[in-house]
C-alpha cells in the first residue's frame, strides 16, 4: 500500500551535517574518512550478516563485499536520514548475491553449517538442538525467503524496515512474508 | 512443528567474534585484497555448471524450470519474449513461470524484448544491480572486473537498484544509466531526466516482438499514463502533478483506500507533509481495513518530529483498530520502546505483559519477557 514511505520513517541523525561530511569523504575515497564510515556501521554490518547466515566461514569476505560496495556506492546516497536503511539493504544484497552462488554448491554443504562454532555459547542441548532444527529448514527455502523470516523473526525489523531492506513496496513484502512463513510450515526436518 | 524462533535468536546472539574486527577494516579499506574464499565457490559453481541436471531441488521445482544457460543464439520465451548475449557474455535464466522471469547477467551484455500484457515481473541481476521490468527493450551490461554496470532502455520504463540507491531509479525510453565506480567517477547519463527529448516524459507502448524502435516525436501514440499508472510506476513527482491537473486532490474524501494511501505516499516522499498528513488522517477515520496502517504511519511520522505524546495516542489508536494483527503488534512494540525510554518502571511491566499476551512469538518478545524479568525483582 505505501511502498516508499519507508524510506522517510528513519528520524534524521542529529550529527547529520558530521555525517554529510563523512559519506562525502567515502565518496572521494578519502582512507580516513572510509575507516569512520567503518568504525561507524561494522557492528550492524555484523550483526546483520552472523544473523543471515550464522557462523558461516566466509563471514569476513562477505563483510568486506559489503562495505566495498558501500564505499563505491555513497556518492548515491540521497538523504542523510536514509543512510542506515542504505546499509542494511546493501548488506541484505551482498548475502542475497551469497544465498545465490550457493544455490549451486548445496550438495557440498552441510546444513548444519553456520551453528557449528565455538564461540556459539548455547546455554543447552534443547536449546541447541530446537535452533539446529529451524536452521535446516531456512538453510532448504530459497534466499528470498530466508532473508525475510531472519530479517522478521531474528533482526525484528518492522514490515517497513523490512521492505527497505529488500528493496521493495510495503504491500509486496507482506506477500513475501506469507509466502515465506507457508513455505517454512512445509518444510521438515530430515 | 511451530518454528522455535527465540531458540534461534539465543543462539545465534553472541553475534560475529570480535577479534576479526581489525582484520576486517584492514581488508575492507584495502580493495586491492579479493576476498579470500571466491575463487573456491568460482571453480565449484563452474563444476557445478559441467555436471548439467546434478543441482536439482524442490525449491527449483516449486519455481519453475531449472536454470537455463544463455547464449548468442536468441532465447524465447512462450510469451514471445527474447533474451540474447553478445559474444564472450555469460548470464542465465534462472527462473521462468505465471509470475517472475529472473535472468542473471554473470557479465557481458544482453538484450531483452519483452511483451506485455503477461502481467509478468521481469528481473534482471547483474552483479549487485537489479533491473525490473513489466514489457519493454531494453540492453544491460555488467562487467565485473570494473564493477561497470549500465541499463539503456529503447522502450517503456525500467526500476534500477543497486548500490548507492536507497530508492528505484527510473530510467525512460532513450536514456541510459551507467555506474562506473572502479572508475572513481558516476557515470550516470541522463537517467531521469526529460530534457532533449520530443516526446512525453513517460510513454507505454505496446513492444514489438523482435525489432527495437528508437521513440520519436510524439506520433499520435497512446495518451499518457494517468496520476494512479504514474504513481504505481514510482513516479511520484509526476504523479502528484498529474493527480493536481485531473483535479484528484480536490476529491481526496471520495478516493478509496488504496488510492488515497498512493497519494499519501507520494506526498511524504515529495515533503508536502500536509497533504501526508491530511490523506493518512481521513483514512484513519473512516475506521476501513487500513485505519489501522493509516494510524501506525501516522504515529512514526509523529515519532519521527520527536511529538512523542502524539505518537503514543496513535500507536494507541492503531491498536484499538486492529487488535490482534500487524499493525497492532508493531504499534505495542513501539509503545514498549517509549516506555523503556522513560524508565516508567510501572508502564513498562504493563506494556510489557500486554505485548506478550497477543504477541508472545512477536519480534519484541524477547526484550518484553527480559523486562518483565526485571521488573520482577
Amino acid at each position: 500500500m505505501l511502498p516508499m514511505l519507508k524510506r522517510h520513517l528513519e528520524p534524521v541523525p542529529e550529527d547529520a551535517a558530521e555525517l554529510q561530511r563523512l559519506l562525502d569523504g567515502v565518496a572521494r575515497g578519502e582512507r580516513a574518512a572510509r575507516g569512520q564510515f567503518f568504525d561507524r556501521y561494522e557492528a550492524e554490518v555484523n550483526r546483520l550478516v552472523w544473523s543471515l547466515l550464522g557462523a558461516d566461514a566466509d563471514h569476513d569476505d562477505i563483510v568486506q563485499d559489503t562495505f566495498q560496495s558501500l564505499f563505491h556506492g555513497a556518492q548515491g546516497v540521497k538523504s542523510i536520514s536514509a543512510l542506515r536503511g542504505w546499509v542494511r539493504t546493501v548488506t541484505v544484497n551482498c548475502v542475497r548475491q551469497v544465498l545465490r552462488r550457493r544455490r549451486w554448491l548445496r550438495i557440498f554443504t552441510d546444513a548444519s553449517e553456520g551453528l557449528n562454532h565455538p564461540d556459539l555459547r548455547i546455554a543447552d542441548e534443547d536449546t541447541r538442538e530446537r535452533a539446529r532444527h529451524l536452521w535446516r529448514r531456512l538453510q532448504r527455502l530459497n534466499e528470498r525467503d530466508r532473508l525475510v523470516l531472519v530479517l522478521r523473526h531474528i533482526e525484528g525489523y518492522e514490515l517497513t524496515e523490512l521492505a527497505e531492506a529488500m528493496s521493495c513496496s510495503l504491500a509486496t513484502v507482506k506477500r513475501w512474508l506469507a509466502a515465506a512463513e507457508e513455505h517454512l510450515s512445509q518444510e521438515n526436518d530430515v | 512443528m511451530m518454528p522455535d524462533w527465540s531458540a534461534l535468536r539465543d543462539t545465534l546472539a553472541p553475534g560475529a567474534p570480535a577479534t576479526s574486527r581489525l582484520r576486517q577494516r584492514a581488508r575492507a579499506l584495502d580493495s586491492r585484497l579479493p576476498p579470500r574464499r571466491r575463487w573456491v565457490l568460482v571453480l565449484a559453481t563452474a563444476a557445478a555448471l559441467v555436471a548439467i541436471g546434478l543441482v536439482s531441488s524442490r525449491r527449483e521445482e516449486r519455481t519453475g524450470s531449472p536454470p537455463t544457460v544463455l547464449s548468442t543464439t536468441p532465447h524465447q520465451f512462450t510469451d514471445g519474449s527474447e533474451v540474447v548475449l553478445t559474444e564472450n557474455s555469460l548470464g542465465q535464466v534462472l527462473r521462468d513461470d505465471a509470475q517472475v522471469v529472473e535472468v542473471r547477467l554473470d557479465s557481458g551484455e544482453l538484450t531483452a524484448t519483452v511483451a506485455k500484457g503477461t502481467g509478468r515481473v521481469w528481473l534482471y541481476r547483474a552483479g549487485p544491480w537489479t533491473v525490473r521490468v513489466v514489457g519493454t527493450v531494453l540492453t544491460v551490461s555488467w562487467q565485473p572486473s570494473g564493477e561497470t554496470f549500465r541499463v539503456s532502455v529503447q522502450e517503456g520504463a525500467v526500476e534500477v537498484t543497486g548500490p548507492g540507491t536507497p530508492a528505484p531509479i527510473i530510467v525512460r525510453a532513450g536514456a541510459s544509466l551507467v555506474r562506473a565506480p572502479k572508475r572513481g567517477e558516476d557515470l550516470a547519463v541522463d537517467h531521469d531526466v526529460e530534457v532533449e527529448m520530443d516526446v512525453p516524459a513517460v510513454v507505454v507502448r505496446p513492444t514489438p516482438r523482435r525489432a527495437t524502435r528508437t521513440l520519436a516525436a510524439s506520433d499520435g501514440g497512446p495518451p499518457l499514463p494517468g496520476w494512479k499508472t504514474l504513481l504505481e510506476a514510482g513516479l511520484t513527482h509526476d504523479g502528484l502533478d498529474a493527480a493536481r491537473r485531473e483535479g484528484v486532490l480536490e476529491r481526496i474524501a471520495s478516493l478509496p483506500d488504496d488510492e488515497a494511501l498512493l497519494i499519501a505516499d507520494a506526498a511524504r516522499i515529495e515533503g508536502s507533509d500536509a497533504l501526508t498528513n491530511d490523506v493518512l488522517h481521513l483514512v484513519m477515520e473512516r475506521r476501513g481495513e487500513n485505519a489501522a496502517e493509516a494510524a501506525f504511519l501516522l504515529g512514526r511520522i509523529a515519532l519521527d518530529s520527536k511529538r512523542t505524546a502524539d505518537a503514543e495516542r496513535l500507536f494507541e489508536r492503531a491498536i484499538v483498530l486492529e487488535q490482534e494483527d500487524t499493525f497492532a503488534e508493531q504499534a505495542r512494540g513501539r509503545l514498549l520502546e517509549l516506555s523503556v525510554q522513560r524508565k516508567d518502571s510501572a508502564e513498562i511491566h504493563q506494556r510489557a505483559t500486554e505485548y506478550l499476551r497477543h504477541h508472545p512469538n512477536g519480534p519484541w518478545a524477547v526484550l518484553a519477557r527480559r523486562l518483565q524479568s526485571d521488573a520482577g525483582r
